[in-house]
């Protein structure tokens, strides 16, 4: 059976990735974010942005959706209800793993 | 982005984002500065306070519509806050409001409105995402002035409930200034030139 550490690298690289990881917490905890909120909380360059963006949308676990603020261009992003249970069971993972990592004692052999 | 994220970080993301609205400070300062000219100039005409009231709340959606323009727009999960929002209008609200018809109608030498508003005060930072702790430090002297009376720096009754709607106007001021620089600090500067409009 591997240990925590061995594990870690069976993680969905899609979701785990930092900046990626960042965007779908901010987007669990809303119904929907601009593209300008993204950009400021991340810190990511407008490029680096639409470049993950555009991964995640096309694992199907956000929507992006163009539209008008009057004169104005905005972009909404939600996650969709893949995205939803991906991060849900990413979390999950993730405290199943510090938990194992707590636990773990170096094998004496 | 960084090379890493740690819990921490991704909690204050979720949190932040949750709470977006009340961590826009600037919203709250017309309101608190409102509040304070309405007890300063003795407003005994409602239609002063009406007045006052509406300019603050006009001010107070140019702050929003700023907030907009500069660091994005975040919509809510409807119901998120279910919870909080019972325990405010059924428990916590009816009683900051008992607590100032107490000291309104028996002033002693004990305020009661003052702790029953600061631990308010922790309840709304415990609840809004933690992370202001400047909240904490409003909530102990919003609570300390519970022994104002009885330490003879004012009279009990409508001398102290003046004092300490001023007071409240002060750290609606305050707290809304320092809400903001928490927010700009977490949300950062903008990496380069950017249009906001494009993916």
């Amino acid at each position: 059976m591997p240990g925590p550490f061995e594990r870690i690298a069976e993680l969905d690289r899609l979701v785990h990735e930092p900046a990626r990881l960042a965007i779908l917490t901010a987007l669990s905890a809303c119904r929907s974010a601009d593209f300008l909120f993204l950009l400021r909380l991340t810190g990511l360059t407008k490029g680096n942005l639409s470049a993950h963006l555009t991964k995640l949308e096309q694992g199907g676990l956000v929507a992006i959706e163009k539209g008008y603020n009057g004169r104005t261009p905005t972009t909404q992003v939600s996650l969709t209800r893949e995205g939803k249970s991906e991060i849900e069971r990413h979390w999950k993972a993730l405290e199943k793993l510090r938990l194992a990592a707590l636990e773990w004692q170096p094998d004496p052999r | 982005m960084q090379t890493g994220m740690n819990q921490k970080q991704l909690r204050r993301i979720e949190s932040v984002t949750a709470n977006y609205f009340f961590w826009q400070g600037l919203r709250w300062v017309p309101l608190g500065v409102a509040l304070l000219l309405a007890i300063l100039i003795r407003a005994a005409q409602p239609v002063i306070t009406v007045l006052l009231m509406a300019v603050a709340l006009a001010l107070s959606g140019a702050a929003g519509r700023y907030y907009q323009r500069t660091f994005g727009n975040v919509r809510a999960i409807p119901g998120r806050h279910v919870r909080r929002d019972r325990w405010k209008w059924f428990f916590v609200y009816p009683l900051m409001a008992a607590s100032l018809i107490i000291d309104g109608r028996m002033p002693s030498a004990f305020f009661v409105t003052g702790p029953v508003w600061g631990a308010a005060i922790v309840a709304y930072w415990n609840s809004t995402g933690r992370g202001r702790l400047h909240y904490l430090v409003i909530a102990a002297i919003v609570a300390a002035s519970g022994f104002a009376p009885a330490l003879g720096m004012i009279e009990p009754g409508k001398p102290m409930l003046n004092a300490f709607f001023v007071l409240l106007g002060v750290v609606y001021v305050i707290g809304g200034v320092l809400d903001h620089y928490e927010l700009v600090r977490i949300l950062g500067p903008l990496p380069e030139d950017h249009d906001a409009g494009t993916v």
